[in-house]
């Protein structure tokens, strides 16, 4: 039976009829909602690049169903940055080279976001075992690391 | 201030940053049907029969295509020889099954329907009936004269056949005091970028053209395949490569499966897309590296390589893939390393079973052969009590230009002083005698080195089939085009997958014309705006492309100071451009900003005398001087510090020094990018990445649960050192680069494995070596 999902994503409201309940939460985003920078790469919760934060927190959305979104406050990569502001986790990825083909990128950002909620001033290792959800082809993890680090400096000396 | 040369940050990446890339499944196009492919479930097996009834009968079931319907309308997929002593019988390995499935996953129809979910449904509904035989998965067995055939058209079930030699092998053996003999076995791994397979295929029926959304590093090539395959006019073909998530040689396939959705877009004259999942991907996309080497290397006991010889198995897989004779022949025309040998012998045979087809991975076999030189010469230092880096150090080649017994030209670099520099990286004689204490306290430290020349721009191919189109990378032609603010596009038949064109390719283009680089944009990917090129592929960019980009904006750089000479009553060649400003050299404030030259050349182009053409475009091709089978030589030399847990069987890093040449670096942040990237990736393919099969022929490994590829916790921080030794024959000194750190990590880790626990009796000559396989490793030394 189709279902009705209302939803709150990077704060705007979405209301969708005809939600089939096997629809996984990525491709109602991807597909239904047009946010097509959450991205799909193994289809088994293994590599991350799925991760949104969902009501708070960092899910993978590649497993978990669309209806359960009804009533979820829900951010993906679009919703990071505030308007033209790049969150520093953005610019970090950015300014350490952090990324190559970009595909694993959103994921990583949302998974390092929560990461630096729960550890606002973390080590290479902490950063490293944050990480083991997401996984990158291109890079190695030394500038996703490296990448991490800047913005928690960053975020650090701002609230400071 | 020149480009060339600064890290500047990348200029492709806000969109990535902020989710607006666009990768082929962000694009929906109107009216668009999704796909879903049928795929065989045994690895062997006749086709008797293919029925869609019951899934057209599906509501959401649009159309389909069987093997049977698509055996007349495409033709045999492309395999590539090389010139030389090269024997190909061709498999025939058509889009779709149609008499015999040969591997898991193997294609057999296609099925349309009206959304992702439902083209899942609506193949399951496909009714296949297939007769199981009896599968040939190993190549040992396979290349056998009385091996069962797997395909009737063949001989016996050697696919590919060549043979090289060089130099005297007879002289070394003749010199040698002895002969050392291994056999190696390297395992099945592969690329898996983390954006699969994808494509939307789209028929204009009143255009008659076919238009194609692609995840490839190919557009062009792919075009030029389709064109053949299909029987259909080039130049109604158009390929758009959008943003690639990861190409690593994987994506060089022209997959059957993008020709199968060609038939079916032109069948519905709907736009079809098909995004392969995981499990899709690790069973049908290409599989790589799986290889035997039996081995002979003649030596003299004062440690002198004279020679190497080598029998090559390739498990080749079910089919043929087009890039077959590429990983195949890099293994064997790897096997002398950087080191002065007299002979060389390799006979490789790729070998027919019933695995997915064997394809083109970073490093293209360069890292077997490299494996095979390096480990024997450290059981070989062990043999002769020698330090394995006293060895390396007596056999390896001095100087440069050197011609190797494979016919190569190593023409630039000093192996020795990058060999040295690594040492001091990790403080080599410290680091002996630290292994030395620890091993004291039961700890196992190991101490990997392996060096390698890499081949960047392999150039090899030819027509031997002559039904088929061969891609051929030593040129690359450049368009750019200013417009009339005086911005430029540089367009390049290339595509991106993580490899930085937009940012170097615009480096370089800044420093050629002398404008700044915020005024210059790079266009790769469709075959309808770019040059035609080979395509991202063999490390090839630096080497080839970014030489032309040099000349096509030295030629556009001449055409803007041509109508500015006129502008400034100057003469042409007395005028500059620098920082966006056409000038008279030497007169100072005698000057125009290039966007006043730009809007007279398009727009007042009546006041030009005559002989000044209007626009501001320019074409340039570059052709790169070949130096043996490759057009750079680039060099590295890696050396892990590892510490395997003898209970667990885990490796842990303590170091990993890389030192590495690629000649003038135009952006060494992205240098280095690639080097640490490539060598995590050897570092995982080693370690803990395998394709396995059981005895049927089934694929256990078909999820990222099962194949491992390594997270942020597997991987070490790489220190790099980065050497500069131009190339000589090459525009800008630039040396290939990007594949090298998934050569040599290979062996390098190897070595460092066996170097740790080889006072415990345990000799390595296979990988990978996950943990399970060393605790095996280590039970059957205890007996």
């Amino acid at each position: 039976m189709a279902r009705t999902v209302q939803a709150t994503v990077n704060g705007r409201k979405y209301y969708e009829e005809n939600v089939e309940p096997r629809l996984l939460l990525v491709h109602f985003l991807r597909d239904r909602l047009g946010l097509t920078g959450t991205h799909v790469g193994c289809d088994s919760t293994n590599c991350g690049a799925c991760t949104v934060m969902f009501n708070g927190k960092a899910v993978k959305s590649c497993t978990l169903l669309a209806v359960r979104a009804d009533g979820a406050e829900i951010t993906t990569i679009e919703g990071v940055a505030d308007e033209d502001q790049l969150h520093p986790l953005q610019e970090g990825f950015w300014e350490k080279h952090g990324l190559q083909c970009g595909y694993c990128t959103p994921g990583m950002i949302m998974s390092a976001l929560q990461l630096l909620e729960r550890h606002p001033d973390p080590d290479e290792a902490t950063v490293r075992q944050e990480l083991e959800g997401n996984l990158c082809r291109c890079t190695g993890y030394q500038n996703i690391v490296e990448a991490v680090l800047w913005a928690a400096e960053r975020l650090k000396s701002a609230g400071a | 201030m020149p480009m060339i040369g600064q890290s500047i940050k990348r200029r492709e990446d806000l969109k990535y940053v902020t989710g607006s890339g666009t990768y082929v499944d962000d694009i929906t196009l109107p009216g668009m049907l999704y796909a879903a492919f049928v795929r065989s479930p045994h690895a062997h097996a006749r086709l008797l029969g293919v029925d869609t009834t019951k899934a057209l009968e599906h509501p959401k079931g649009i159309d389909a295509i069987t093997g049977a319907e698509a055996y007349p309308l495409a033709g045999p997929m492309p395999v590539y020889s090389y010139r030389e002593a090269a024997v190909i019988k061709k498999p025939d390995y058509r889009c779709l099954a149609h008499d015999r499935v040969r591997f898991v996953g193997e294609p057999v129809a296609l099925v349309a329907a009206a959304d992702r979910y439902a083209a899942e449904d609506v193949a399951e509904l496909v009714e296949v009936e297939y007769e199981p035989l009896e599968p040939l998965m190993n190549p040992d067995e396979s290349i056998k004269p009385d091996s069962p055939k797997l395909h009737d058209n063949l001989d016996n079930n050697v696919g590919l056949r060549i043979e090289r030699r060089g130099g005297d092998m007879e002289a070394a053996y003749r010199e040698a005091d002895f002969v050392f003999k291994r056999r190696y076995r390297m395992h099945r791994h592969t690329g898996t970028p983390i954006e699969t397979r994808g494509c939307i295929a789209q028929y204009n029926t009143g255009t008659q053209e076919l238009t194609l959304h692609c995840s490839t590093q190919i557009p062009h090539i792919l075009k030029t395949h389709l064109s053949e395959i299909l029987d259909f006019p080039e130049f109604k073909i158009r390929v758009i490569a959008p943003d690639v998530g990861g190409g690593f040689g994987n994506k060089l396939q022209v997959p059957p499966e993008v020709v199968a959705l060609c038939l079916l877009a032109i069948k519905t004259r709907r736009p079809v897309k098909w995004i392969e999942t995981r499990r899709e991907s690790l069973m049908a996309f290409l599989h790589a590296r799986e290889q035997t080497h039996d081995v002979e290397i003649p030596m003299k006991r004062d440690g002198t390589i004279l020679g190497i010889k080598s029998h090559e198995i390739v498990n080749a897989g079910g089919y043929l893939d087009a890039r077959i004779s590429g990983p195949s022949l890099g293994a064997g025309m790897w096997l002398p390393g950087p080191y002065m040998v007299k002979g060389f012998h390799v006979d490789i045979d790729a070998v027919m079973t019933n695995k997915c087809p064997y394809g083109a991975y970073r490093g293209f076999g360069s890292q077997m052969g490299a494996l095979v030189i390096e480990r024997s010469l450290d059981l070989i230092a062990r043999e002769l009590s020698r330090d394995p880096v006293d060895l390396r150090k007596q056999n390896v080649i001095k100087e440069t230009p050197y011609k190797c017994v494979t016919g190569h030209e190593f023409d630039s670099g000093d192996y020795m002083a990058g060999l040295d520099k690594a040492l001091e990286m990790v403080d080599y004689g410290a680091l002996r005698a630290e292994q030395a204490r620890l091993r004291e306290e039961g700890r196992y430290m190991g101490i990997g080195v392996a060096m390698a020349v890499e081949g960047a721009g392999w150039n090899t191919y030819t027509a031997a089939m002559a039904q088929h189109y061969v891609p051929t990378l030593d040129y690359a032609t450049v368009t750019m085009r200013m417009d009339t603010s005086g911005n430029v596009k540089v367009l390049i038949g290339d595509v991106a997958c993580g490899t930085s064109h937009a940012t170097t390719a615009a480096q370089v283009a800044a420093d050629a014309i002398g404008l700044p680089i915020d005024t210059i944009e790079v266009v790769e990917g469709d075959t309808a705006v770019t040059p035609y090129d080979s395509g991202t592929r063999a490390a090839r960019f630096s080497a080839v492309v970014l030489p032309a980009v040099a000349e096509s904006g030295m030629a556009l750089k001449k055409k803007v100071c041509r109508v500015g000479a006129h502008l400034l009553e100057g003469a042409e060649e007395d005028m500059e451009i620098v920082e966006g400003q056409v000038q008279v050299r030497g007169v100072p404030g005698k000057s125009l900003p290039v966007s006043r030259v730009a809007r007279v050349a398009y727009s007042e182009v009546a006041t030009l005398p005559h002989e000044i053409p209007a626009g501001l475009e320019a074409t340039e091709s570059f052709k790169a001087p070949m130096s043996g089978l490759c057009i750079t030589w680039p060099y590295s030399i890696h050396i892990p510090v590892v510490e395997v847990d003898i209970e667990t069987g885990t490796v842990k890093f303590l170091r990993y020094a890389i030192v590495h040449d690629c000649g003038v670096e135009v952006n060494p942040m992205v240098v280095e990018g690639q080097v640490v990237g490539g060598t995590a990736q050897g570092v995982g393919g080693t370690l803990l990445e395998e394709m396995v099969y059981d005895e049927d022929g089934q694929l256990l490994t078909t999820s990222f649960m099962d194949y491992l590829i390594p997270t942020a916790t597997d991987m070490p921080s790489f220190d790099v050192c980065h050497l500069q030794t131009a190339a000589p024959q090459i525009p800008g000194g630039y040396k290939g680069m990007g594949e090298g750190g998934c050569v040599y990590a290979y062996a390098a880790v190897v070595n460092a494995v066996a170097d740790a626990i080889e006072p415990l009796g345990v000799e390595i000559t296979s990988t990978p070596l996950s943990p399970s396989r060393i605790l095996e490793l280590l039970r059957e030394a205890r007996g």
